[in-house]
C-alpha cells in the first residue's frame, strides 16, 4: 500500500513520541520533561477543623500525606478560596455550583430548568492547548441513590469540553485500561490490512470534516474541531499499533477487574468495592501520566453531592445527609461527627497519597514524575452543610507550583483564581478565569 | 390545530389579516394566520444520538447495532436527542468506528451489491456497480445526494481496500467510511437561503428533522423522493408527510419513547431500591414493569389517537403474576394479559408500578422526591434550591408515618414555603409504595393521600390520592402548556430559549388534553419554529 504525505508524517511524530518515552523513563539529560496536570474533584466539603494544616503542617485529615516528608515538602495548601451564590435560575444547589463551577470558573448554565456547567474545564483547556487527549475516570457506585436519577444528569462529571457539554468520565476501570494500555496488534498480513482500511477511512472522515467546516456557526465549527481531534487521537494510536507498539509505555499496570461481566452491581448499587475501584483508578492514571499518555487526568469520587455509605472505614451510614450535612461550624457539630468525618476525608487524602507517592517513585529528570506533575485536590464545597467558604484545596507536586510545605492564608478570594493559577503553572497566559476575567492568580501563592 | 409557515401567499394574508383586523377588530381571520410563529434558534448541526445511529443504521442496511458498542448519550434537555450535549470526541469517536465496522462487515456479509441496485458482473465493470453504491446508498445514508469530493474520497476508500481483487471488501470499508463520515453523523439545519432573517431549512433538512422527530430515523425512500420533488417545500407538504410518518409502526415507538423520557422510565433498568426492604424487586420484576409499561403506554398512545387525557386516566392494565401481587389482582397463568385496574385508585400512568419504582427514594416512598418530579414534567414549575445557610438537617423522630416526619418541614417556615408546595404534590403518592403497592396503614398508622397542587391555577387545588392528582392535573392549563413545552423541547432537541415563547403560546393554544396527541406532533412539525432558523 501506497503511504500518503500526512499519515507518514503522522507515523513519524508517532515514533519520536516514543523515543521521548525512552528517555524519560532512563532519565536520560535531555530537554526538560513535559508537564502533567491532575484534577482530583471530592463532593460534600470537608472538616474544616481537622483539615488545615497547623504550625508544624500537619493535620488529621491530611496525615496520610503529610506523613511521607517528600509529598509533605511538595505539598501547598490554599485557605480562602470561596464560590459566590449562582443557580442561573435553576434548581441549582451549592453541590452544582461547587462542582460543575470549580474548574470550569463559569456561571452555570440553564438547559431546560437544569444547571450544567458554562464553559470548558481547566482539564479541557489545557488539552486543548497542548492538543492532548485527557483521562477522565470516576466512580459513581452509589447505594443512597444509584445514578442517574431525573434531573441531576449533569453531576455525572465535573469535566466540560464547552458550555454545557460533559466530557463523561469512565466509570469502568478494565476499560480505561485497555484504551490505554492496548497490546500491539499482531502483526499478520489481515490486521496490517485492517488497520490500512481503518486509517484511510479515518482520513476520509478528516477531509469530510475540513469540507463541513466553512458553512457552519462558530460553535458548530469548536464542535466539528473536538471531533478532528478525536480522529487525530484515534489515528495517533493506530499510527502505533501499525507500528507493532503497544499503547502506554514500558511501565504496564496490573489489568483491573472486570466489573462489566464479573459485578456490574459495584458499578451501580454496590458499594463494597468502592474503595479497590478508586484504587484502580489511582493506578492506572499514575502509569498513564508517568507515561505521559495521557498528560492531563482527572479523578472524581463519586457524582456530585455523592452519597455513600464509607462501610469502608466502618462508618455505615450515608455520609453526606447524616454526617455533613451536620457539620455546621468548623469546630465540628459533635466530636463523634467529627471524629467520623475525618475518618472519610483521610481516606480521601490515602487514595491522593497513594497518586502522589506512585508519581514521586519515578525518576525523572532532576526530580521524580511528581516533580513534573501538579496534582490539584479541590472540593465542591467547603464545609458539609453546604458552606461555600474555605474551599479545601491542596497542591501536590511541582510543574510551575512553588515548593512546599506551605499554607496560603490571606483571606477570602473568589474560587476563580485557582483556575489562573493551574493554568499559569501550565505554561498557559491567562489574566483571569470564567467569568472573572482579570481576576489574577491566588494571592500569596 | 395546525400551525401554518408563511408561505408567499400566505404572507399577503397577513398583511389583509393584520389590515382587516385594525378595522374591524372582530372579523374572523384567514384560517392559519393567528398560527404564526417564529424561526427557532440559529442553523445548527445536531449530532445523532446513539439511538439514532442504531435505528439509521437498522433502516439503512438493516443491520442490528450492538448497543454495547455506542456512546452513552447525556440527556441536557432531558431527552436522548439534546443536541448542545451531542458531540464527537476520541471516546465517541471510537464507539462510532467500532460500530460502523461491525455493521458494514455484518451487511457486506449478505452481499454488496444489493445496496446499489444491484450489480451484473458479466456486463459491468467493478468500478460501475462501486459508483452506483456510493450514489445510491450514499444518498441515503448523507440523506440527500452525494457531493462530488465525498463520492472522490469514497472511492478511494473503496479502492484502497479492495486492491482491485476484494470488491467486498472495498464495500464494507466505504459503507463503514459512510457511516462515520460527518454527513451522517450530524444533521445540518443549516438552511440555503435567507428571507427576512430567516433560514428556512432546504428539502432535504426537513424530510431529515421530520424523520428523526417523528420516526426517530432517517428518511425512508418515500420521504426521499417527495423531498428531491419538492414536496415538503410548503407547509401542507409537510403536514402530509408528517401524518403519513405518524401512522407508520416506527412512530408507535417514538412517541412511546418520548413519554417514556418525559417520565423518567427509561430509568426503570437502573433504579434500585434497599433489597432488606424491598427483597420483590428483582430483575424478573423489573422486566415485568418494563413490559407492562411498553404496553400501557403503546396501548393507550395508539399510534398518536391517544390523548392526555387518556393516558392519565386508563385503568387499563397489561399484568403477569408478579404484578398481579403488586396490582392486589388475581392472575392465571405465566403469560401477561390485559387487566382492568380499579378506577378509584389505579387509573393513569402516575398509578402504575414502573412509574412509582422510578419515582421513589431507595429506602421509602420519598415524597420530596415525587412532589419535585410532579411539579417539574408536569408543571414545568422547578423549585429552587434551599437558601445559602439553611439547616440542612430534618431532626430524626420515631412519627409512625412519613407524613409525620416530613411535617417537621412545616414547622421551620424557611422550609415550609417552598416544601409547602413540593411535599404538598408528593404527599398525594404515600398510599403507594417504593414498588408501586398499595399501603393504606404504615405500620400501624393509617396513611393518608390527601394533598395540595400549587401552581397549576386550580380553583380548587387540593386532592386525595393520585387518581384525584391526575383529575386536577387535567384540569390544569399549567399542565397542557408545560406537556407542549415537553413536546417542543423533544422535536427541537434543546431546551427551549426565551424567543421561543411566541411559538409555545401558538401551539398550546389549539391543544387541550382531549387532542390527540399526534395532532401536537404535526403542529409542531409544521411550526416556523421546526422549520425554519434564525439566519446569524
Amino acid at each position: 500500500m501506497k503511504l500518503r504525505r500526512r499519515p507518514l508524517l503522522l507515523g513519524l511524530a508517532g515514533s519520536l513520541t516514543s523515543a521521548a518515552f525512552t528517555r524519560r523513563i532512563f532519565a536520560d539529560p535531555a530537554p526538560p520533561p513535559p508537564k502533567r496536570l491532575v484534577l482530583v474533584m471530592q463532593t460534600n466539603g470537608t472538616q474544616q477543623g481537622s483539615f488545615w494544616p497547623d504550625a508544624n503542617f500537619q493535620s488529621p485529615i491530611l496525615a496520610p500525606i503529610l506523613s511521607n516528608p517528600r509529598l509533605r515538602e511538595r505539598t501547598t495548601a490554599v485557605r480562602g478560596l470561596y464560590v459566590p451564590w449562582d443557580a442561573a435560575g435553576t434548581d441549582a444547589n451549592e453541590h452544582d455550583m461547587g462542582f460543575a463551577r470549580m474548574f470550569t470558573g463559569h456561571r452555570l448554565m440553564n438547559i431546560a430548568g437544569h444547571p450544567w456547567g458554562g464553559g470548558p474545564s481547566i482539564d479541557q483547556i489545557v488539552a486543548k492547548a497542548w492538543r492532548e487527549p485527557t483521562l477522565n475516570l470516576a466512580c459513581l457506585t452509589s447505594r443512597y441513590e444509584p445514578f442517574p436519577k431525573p434531573g441531576f444528569l449533569h453531576r455525572r462529571s465535573f469535566s466540560y469540553v464547552a458550555p454545557g457539554v460533559l466530557k463523561v468520565p469512565i466509570e469502568d476501570p478494565l476499560l480505561a485500561y485497555k484504551r490505554l494500555f492496548a497490546p500491539p496488534a499482531e502483526q499478520t498480513e489481515e490486521t496490517r490490512r485492517r488497520l490500512a482500511t481503518r486509517r484511510s477511512v479515518l482520513d476520509l472522515v478528516q477531509a469530510d470534516l475540513a469540507d463541513a467546516r466553512d458553512r457552519v456557526s462558530r460553535e458548530d465549527r469548536d464542535r466539528l474541531d473536538r471531533h478532528t481531534e478525536g480522529i487525530r487521537q484515534l489515528e495517533r494510536d493506530l499510527t502505533r499499533s501499525l507500528q507493532g507498539e503497544a499503547l502506554g509505555c514500558a511501565l504496564r499496570p496490573q489489568t483491573p477487574f472486570d466489573y462489566t461481566t464479573g459485578a456490574p452491581r459495584k458499578l451501580v448499587d454496590d458499594e463494597s468495592d468502592i474503595p479497590a475501584i478508586m484504587s484502580s483508578m489511582v493506578d492506572l492514571a499514575a502509569i498513564a501520566i508517568t507515561c505521559g499518555a495521557p498528560r492531563i487526568a482527572t479523578l472524581q469520587f463519586g457524582y456530585g453531592g455523592a452519597k455513600w455509605g464509607f462501610d469502608w472505614e466502618g462508618i455505615g451510614e450515608n455520609v453526606h445527609a447524616e454526617l455533613s450535612h451536620r457539620d455546621t461550624s468548623d469546630e465540628g457539630s459533635s466530636p463523634e461527627n467529627t471524629e467520623k468525618l475525618v475518618r472519610v476525608n483521610r481516606w480521601y487524602a490515602k487514595m491522593i497519597a497513594r497518586l502522589a507517592t506512585q508519581l514521586d517513585a519515578m525518576p525523572e529528570g532532576e526530580g521524580t514524575v511528581l516533580d513534573n506533575t501538579l496534582i490539584v485536590w479541590a472540593n465542591e464545597f467547603g464545609r458539609g452543610d453546604h458552606s461555600m467558604l474555605n474551599v479545601p484545596t491542596l497542591f501536590i507536586g511541582g510543574a510551575g507550583m512553588p515548593r512546599g510545605p506551605r499554607l496560603v492564608d490571606e483571606g477570602g478570594q473568589p474560587f476563580h483564581r485557582l483556575g489562573v493559577s493551574i493554568l499559569r503553572a501550565m505554561g498557559l497566559a491567562a489574566g483571569g478565569f470564567g467569568d472573572m476575567p482579570d481576576c489574577g492568580p491566588i494571592r500569596g501563592l | 390545530m395546525e400551525v401554518r409557515t408563511p408561505g408567499k401567499l400566505a404572507l399577503g394574508g397577513i398583511l389583509l389579516a393584520a389590515f382587516v383586523t385594525a378595522c374591524t377588530g372582530d372579523v374572523a381571520r384567514p384560517a392559519g394566520v393567528e398560527e404564526l410563529g417564529t424561526p427557532s434558534g440559529a442553523p445548527r448541526l445536531r449530532r445523532l444520538s446513539a439511538r439514532e445511529f442504531a435505528s439509521s443504521v437498522r433502516d439503512l442496511v438493516g443491520e442490528e447495532v450492538d448497543p454495547k458498542l455506542l456512546p452513552q448519550d447525556l440527556l441536557t434537555s432531558g431527552y436522548d436527542n439534546g443536541t448542545l450535549s451531542l458531540e464527537v470526541g476520541a471516546e465517541e469517536a471510537a464507539a462510532f468506528e467500532s460500530a460502523a465496522e461491525s455493521v458494514a462487515h455484518a451487511a457486506v456479509g449478505k452481499g454488496w451489491t444489493r445496496f446499489g441496485g444491484g450489480c451484473d458482473r458479466a456486463r459491468e465493470e467493478v468500478s460501475v456497480c462501486r459508483d452506483r453504491l456510493l450514489a445510491t446508498l450514499g444518498r441515503r445514508v448523507f440523506r440527500r445526494p452525494v457531493r462530488e469530493p465525498e463520492a472522490q474520497r469514497l472511492r478511494a476508500v473503496f479502492d484502497a481496500a479492495s486492491g482491485g481483487v476484494d470488491d467486498a471488501a472495498g464495500a464494507e470499508a466505504a459503507i463503514g467510511a459512510m457511516l462515520q463520515s460527518p454527513a451522517f453523523l450530524y444533521r445540518t439545519e443549516l438552511g440555503d437561503s435567507v428571507m427576512n432573517g430567516r433560514a428556512p431549512l432546504d428539502p432535504w433538512e426537513r424530510a431529515t428533522a421530520l424523520s428523526y422527530f417523528l420516526s426517530g430515523s432517517t428518511p425512508d425512500d418515500s420521504l426521499m423522493h417527495s423531498s428531491e420533488r419538492g414536496g415538503v417545500a410548503t407547509t401542507d407538504g409537510v403536514r402530509f408527510e408528517a401524518r403519513r410518518l405518524l401512522a407508520l409502526p416506527g412512530a408507535r415507538a417514538q412517541l412511546r419513547h418520548f413519554v417514556e423520557e418525559w417520565l423518567a422510565l427509561d430509568r426503570l433498568d437502573t433504579v434500585t431500591k434497599d433489597p432488606a426492604l424491598y427483597p420483590e424487586l428483582d430483575d424478573a420484576l423489573r422486566r415485568s414493569m418494563r413490559e407492562e409499561m411498553t404496553r400501557f403506554l403503546d396501548a393507550v398512545l395508539d399510534g398518536g389517537r391517544g390523548t392526555l387525557r387518556d393516558l392519565f386516566t386508563s385503568d387499563l392494565a397489561f399484568v403477569d403474576a408478579r404484578l398481579a401481587r403488586i396490582y392486589g389482582v388475581s392472575h392465571e397463568g405465566d403469560t401477561m394479559t390485559e387487566a382492568r385496574l380499579s378506577p378509584d385508585l389505579r387509573a393513569g400512568v402516575l398509578t402504575r408500578a414502573g412509574y412509582l419504582t422510578v419515582h421513589s427514594g431507595t429506602d421509602g416512598t420519598s415524597p420530596v422526591e415525587r412532589g419535585l418530579f410532579t411539579r417539574s414534567a408536569f408543571l414545568c414549575a422547578s423549585m429552587p434550591a434551599p437558601p445559602p445557610g439553611i439547616d440542612r438537617n430534618v431532626p430524626k423522630t420515631t412519627a409512625p408515618t412519613a407524613r409525620e416526619r416530613f411535617a417537621l418541614h412545616d414547622a421551620n417556615e424557611r422550609c415550609q414555603a417552598c416544601h409547602a408546595a413540593i411535599d404538598g404534590a408528593g404527599f398525594g403518592f404515600e398510599q403507594l409504595d417504593p414498588i408501586g403497592r398499595y399501603r393504606p396503614f404504615e405500620g400501624a398508622a393509617k396513611v393518608s393521600a390527601s394533598g395540595i397542587l400549587y401552581d397549576a391555577d386550580l380553583a380548587d387545588p387540593t386532592f386525595d390520592g393520585v387518581v384525584e392528582l391526575e383529575q386536577r392535573l387535567l384540569a390544569s392549563a399549567r399542565f397542557r402548556d408545560c406537556f407542549v413545552r415537553h413536546a417542543f423541547r423533544f422535536a427541537m432537541g434543546t431546551g427551549e430559549g426565551s424567543a421561543d415563547g411566541t411559538s409555545l403560546r401558538l401551539l398550546a393554544r389549539g391543544f387541550t388534553v382531549d387532542t390527540p396527541l399526534a395532532d401536537l406532533f404535526v403542529a409542531i412539525a409544521t411550526s416556523p419554529a421546526f422549520l425554519e432558523r434564525w439566519a446569524r
